[in-house]
């Protein structure tokens, strides 16, 4: 128990050795400022004696934990009766706004205009993959899916190449809550998607889904002015999922009945409304992955 | 009380079901993490396929850091469930 409320100030404890502030540090920077990360963060935990795989891993339970917490937060679920043990510590963390906004909405106005490290970069990732003649067979099948449906292999699935399972995985995650997985059509799905790109500082994701909603909207000026969504002519209910889905990426905390109804409001029904919570996280995990990988945008969308 | 609704045990059918009845077998409890996305199994399925593949146990980092990573960012990010 002791060691669970220290992780909260980790850098006072002596509870952690070096691996473990690294990858504490690391968790840090992958949530405030993961469009700020450099080669030398993942650097960083090889220095401390992470393997290739364990970096991986751990930019990946990060970009997990990021999917999950917003699930939480955006459906407003209570804690489970076995949290009992727990749950009198992790009921007085009262999360007060000291400035007035929330930590992740301060990290960015704090960056707001400053440019990022993987902006018109064309080298990476910084992480050790697999050439593409040499992945493994279930790995050959999603690279051929994608050439086949977008003349394309993602540099992100590349990024994961030396965990085949989770990009298999990520793959079909991707299918089956995104890319006309849910059942908000593919504009809405790429509007969520652009703005979390865009709040989250992700190059990749900017290009990736700038270009599927290009292909939407008929027009790249028309992608463009999406990234300025709230004067961008939008109807309410699209500027009300967007109020959402910002709040969800910057202050899920704060998530409440109200949020919910104000989708209901403009017409969402309950599983369409889950279906922006799913959308948003599932954007404030990958997001922040290809950011702590350093994967270059695809060629093809640059 | 969630902001959306969710399936009721006794609603549950299909891959939906068999979740459930795993979490009630090993728990004695499904949790409310799972019950959170009931409306969509199909988004429950393909995110535990991720999540079993990437950590509680399936990471080269053993559990001990996969909850150390787990508690902090839940922390920054505020969630306390």
């Amino acid at each position: 128990m002791a060691e669970v409320l220290a992780v909260k100030h980790w850098r006072d404890s002596a509870s952690f050795d070096a691996q473990d502030r690294a990858l504490l540090a690391f968790c840090e920077k992958f949530t405030f400022e993961s469009g700020f990360m450099t080669a030398a963060d993942l650097h960083s935990l090889r220095t401390v004696g992470f393997s290739e795989k364990q970096a991986l891993d751990i930019v990946l339970i990060c970009g997990y934990r990021h999917y999950i917490a917003r699930i939480a937060d955006g459906v407003g679920i209570d804690l489970d009766p076995m949290m009992q043990t727990v749950k009198d510590i992790v009921t007085t963390y009262s999360y007060e706004h000291v400035s007035g906004e929330s930590p992740l909405a301060a990290a960015l106005k704090q960056s707001a205009g400053k440019a990022t490290p993987l902006e018109g970069t064309t080298s990476g990732p910084w992480i050790a993959t697999v050439p593409d003649a040499e992945v493994d067979p279930s790995v050959q099948a999603v690279y051929r899916a994608w050439q086949g449906e977008f003349g394309v292999v993602p540099n992100l699935l590349r990024a994961l190449s030396f965990h085949p399972k989770a990009l298999c995985t990520a793959d079909a995650f991707r299918k089956g809550v995104t890319f006309g997985g849910s059942g908000l059509g593919m504009r809405r799905e790429n509007l969520i998607a652009l703005t979390a790109a865009d709040i989250n500082r992700s190059p990749y994701f900017l290009a990736w889904h700038g270009e599927l909603l290009r292909r939407e909207l008929g027009s790249r000026d028309a992608a463009i002015r999406m990234r300025d969504w709230r004067n961008a002519g939008l109807e309410r209910a699209e500027e009300q999922m967007l109020s959402f889905a910002e709040k969800l990426t910057l202050d899920e905390g704060r998530m409440n009945q109200d949020d919910a109804d104000a989708l209901r409001a403009v017409g969402f029904t309950d599983p369409l409304i889950l279906d922006v919570i799913v959308e948003v996280a599932y954007l404030n995990c990958f997001t922040r992955i290809a950011n702590a990988l350093g994967v270059p945008v695809d060629a093809e969308w640059r | 009380m969630t902001f959306i609704s969710t399936v009721a045990a006794h609603e549950a059918t299909g891959y939906l079901k068999q979740v459930y009845d795993y979490w009630q077998d090993k728990l004695g409890q499904v949790p409310n993490v799972v019950k959170a996305v009931s409306l969509r199994p199909e988004s429950l399925r393909v995110s535990d396929d991720f999540r079993n593949n990437v950590t509680f146990g399936a990471s080269h980092l053993g559990r001990r850091r996969e909850e150390l990573i787990a508690t902090l960012i839940s922390d920054l990010v505020q969630c306390h469930y």
